[in-house]
């Protein structure tokens, strides 16, 4: 996916652009290291987003077709289902949160039926349970939610 | 001298080789699944190390430190497909033996130069343990800042993806260092008021962000190995057979055992290189030297001997720098030190004056851990790689997922730090996919802060001139070190790219 390869250099770019403008107020203490690393990193930046234009054109001439965002599909899916998991942790807590998570991450990405899904998603929790909870002694967060 | 017989005691206990051990299974276990490796390993095995003391932390994570490169080398010559980027070379050997009947032997080869490999650079650590405090105290803020600099330069240029990615990542690492408060001035920097980003950017949690997060996403993907089971039924004897053969082969083409030891520690003491270039390196050497170059590739034994010898050796080189001078050699040693952080422990000349018996026991736990890993291939642990080619590798996912979660909440109790985790995790996803340096980031994360204070504290006792950087023999050695090292990388940076150009 050409857009997402240029959108992730931009973002370096721009977040070292936004340090260069937003450390006029800081002292030379404050200022020194981030100012010069920022530098080098838009410096460096800039150079290897011409060099991946250039190569962009020669690669677009040799793929008349591109790849589809299809191909993204499971890696999104994986992604929102991390977002998923730590918003669940911290609204219901480690316990409750990983039985959930896991049973959505079973349901997607592995065996698809409730029941199945549910037991595995059992069994990981349990697993945590007992390792950390019981034998460990950790207390582990109990969410916004619950706790 | 009392502090050895304290380290002795405390690991040969039923306790002590029971945390080495199991460090060592799970790390052999990790290391034999493509895709994951021994700091998934060491990161899985953090929050267990919070319930304990430093010292049973250091076996725990040093017991899976040691067995880092065996487990993956038994996938690299059973399956072809590195078990992790520090076997590459093993593949290139290791896989054509097995192709010819000879896997076992290869595996026994690898396994055996690897024991050597390892032990022989820990026992070269102990041998310079006596200069190492004094070589430590030898450094001042001028030397310190510029071994920080040579460190994420050499990182760069030898780390992953190409030279300016890595350099832009280690720059984005010094970047993200200096959020919160400013050990210089005490002023919040970049923190948005937010008032949990004042304390920085945690390392734990952007250790769990960048590797099994962002591993998680990769690995929805990853096929298991369906290599074709060409290898012949060997009856149990038979397979003994073979792997006592293939470690007889460690001794017979002992110079390639020695040359591969001695590259990959020299190699490991390199701040942030790592293992993974001197597999790679201790092969080239290996074939260069060689009387017949054109058999390696083709299955010759002594590829495989070069390449183990020099990613275990590695192990030991790593730990120089980070224990002499607090500077992480790799990733692992990176963990190793931010459990010294946790429990309130500056590394560096402080683990030589106070704590003695820690630095004992670090080696003492990777030189038994190393044994350990190695006796367990030796007696058939090669044939759990053929089990674990049968589980699927996504069923590992949400359990490196959740136990990460935990590592990364436990390690300061609050919960904002799973989110710095998820962040980090989507952006190491990201480094990944477009080959940008994680190592690279993540040590300059850890050093940015020394790398700051230090410039400032120089230019204050310099009164202000930058001639302080440039001042004694010791920062001037540091320097030409620097630039060496530098122009032999980047010589070697264009000769590639001329080559690829002819080619």
């Amino acid at each position: 996916m050409v857009v997402l390869k240029y959108l992730f250099m931009t973002i370096f770019l721009g977040v070292s652009l936004l340090i260069l403008i937003g450390s006029q107020d800081l002292s030379f203490q404050n200022a020194a290291i981030p100012r010069t690393a920022a530098l080098v990193i838009l410096i460096l930046g800039v150079v290897e987003l011409i060099k991946m234009w250039r190569q962009g054109r020669v690669e677009s001439r040799s793929l008349p077709n591109g790849p589809s965002w299809k191909v993204f599909r499971h890696k999104g899916l994986m992604i929102g289902w991390l977002v998923f998991t730590v918003l669940a942790i911290y609204l219901i807590g480690f316990m409750y949160g990983i039985f959930l998570s896991g049973f959505v991450f079973f349901r997607i990405f592995y065996f698809r039926g409730f029941l199945k899904s549910a037991l595995a998603a059992f069994v990981i929790g349990g697993f945590v349970y007992v390792v950390f909870v019981r034998l460990a002694g950790f207390a582990l967060y109990e969410g916004k939610l619950i706790g | 001298m009392e502090a050895l017989p304290q380290a002795l005691e405390s690991i040969f206990c039923w306790q002590g080789l029971t945390l080495v051990f199991a460090g060592s299974m799970l790390a052999l276990l990790m290391g034999m699944l493509p895709g994951l490796s021994s700091t998934e390993a060491m990161l899985i095995l953090l929050p267990f190390t919070f319930s304990l003391n430093l010292s049973d932390s250091m076996m725990l994570l040093n017991g899976a430190y040691a067995s880092a490169f065996v487990g993956g080398a038994v996938t690299s010559i059973m399956f072809g497909i590195p078990g992790s980027s520090t076997t590459i070379a093993t593949v290139l050997d290791g896989y054509p033996m097995r192709q010819q009947g000879k896997g076992l032997v290869a595996i026994g080869a690898a396994n055996m130069s690897s024991m050597f490999g390892g032990l022989f650079s820990i026992v070269l650590v102990i041998v310079l343990l006596p200069f190492m405090g004094p070589v430590s105290l030898m450094f001042g803020p001028p030397e310190w800042f510029v071994f920080v600099l040579f460190g994420l330069i050499i990182l760069s240029f030898a780390g992953e993806g190409t030279f300016p990615r890595a350099m832009m990542s280690a720059a984005l690492g010094i970047l993200a260092g200096t959020i919160g408060l400013s050990e210089v001035t005490g002023d919040a920097r970049f923190s948005f008021d937010i008032a949990f980003l004042w304390g920085g950017i945690p390392i734990i949690p952007a250790f769990i962000g960048l590797y099994p997060f962002a591993e998680a996403i990769d690995l929805i993907d990853v096929k298991m190995a369906t290599a074709e089971d060409d290898q012949q039924q060997l009856s149990t004897s038979q397979a003994f057979k073979d792997v006592f053969a293939g470690s007889k082969l460690a001794f017979k083409h002992f110079d390639k055992t020695m040359l591969g030891s001695f590259t990959g520690w020299f190699i490991g003491v390199i701040p942030g290189v790592g293992a993974t270039l001197a597999n790679m390196m201790s092969y080239i050497l290996a074939k260069q030297l060689s009387k017949d170059p054109q058999s390696f590739g083709k299955g010759n034994p002594q590829g495989v001997i070069a390449a183990e010898a020099g990613n275990n050796a590695s192990v030991g080189g790593a730990l120089i720098p980070a224990l002499a001078l607090g500077i992480p050699g790799s990733l692992n040693t990176a963990i190793l030190l931010s459990i010294f952080l946790i429990n309130g422990i500056q590394p560096g000349t402080n683990v030589f004056q106070n704590n003695l018996d820690v630095t004992w026991v670090i080696l003492l736990s990777v030189f038994m851990g190393t044994i350990l890993s190695s006796a367990v291939i030796m007696v058939g642990g090669w044939q759990i790689a053929r089990i674990l080619q049968n589980l699927d590798i996504k069923l590992i996912v949400p359990v490196v997922v959740f136990i990460g979660g935990i590592a990364s909440y436990l390690s300061r109790g609050n919960i904002f730090d799973l989110v710095i985790s998820l962040v980090l995790g989507l952006i190491g996803f990201g480094m990944k996919k477009y080959q940008f340096s994680r190592i690279s980031f993540i040590i300059a994360l850890m050093l940015g802060p020394l790398l700051e204070s230090s410039f400032f504290q120089a230019l204050s006792i310099g009164r202000g001139s930058i001639s302080i950087f440039f001042k004694g023999p010791v920062v001037l050695s540091l320097w030409v070190v620097t630039v060496v090292v530098s122009l032999f990388f980047f010589w070697k940076l264009t000769r590639t790219r001329l080559e690829q150009k002819k080619g």
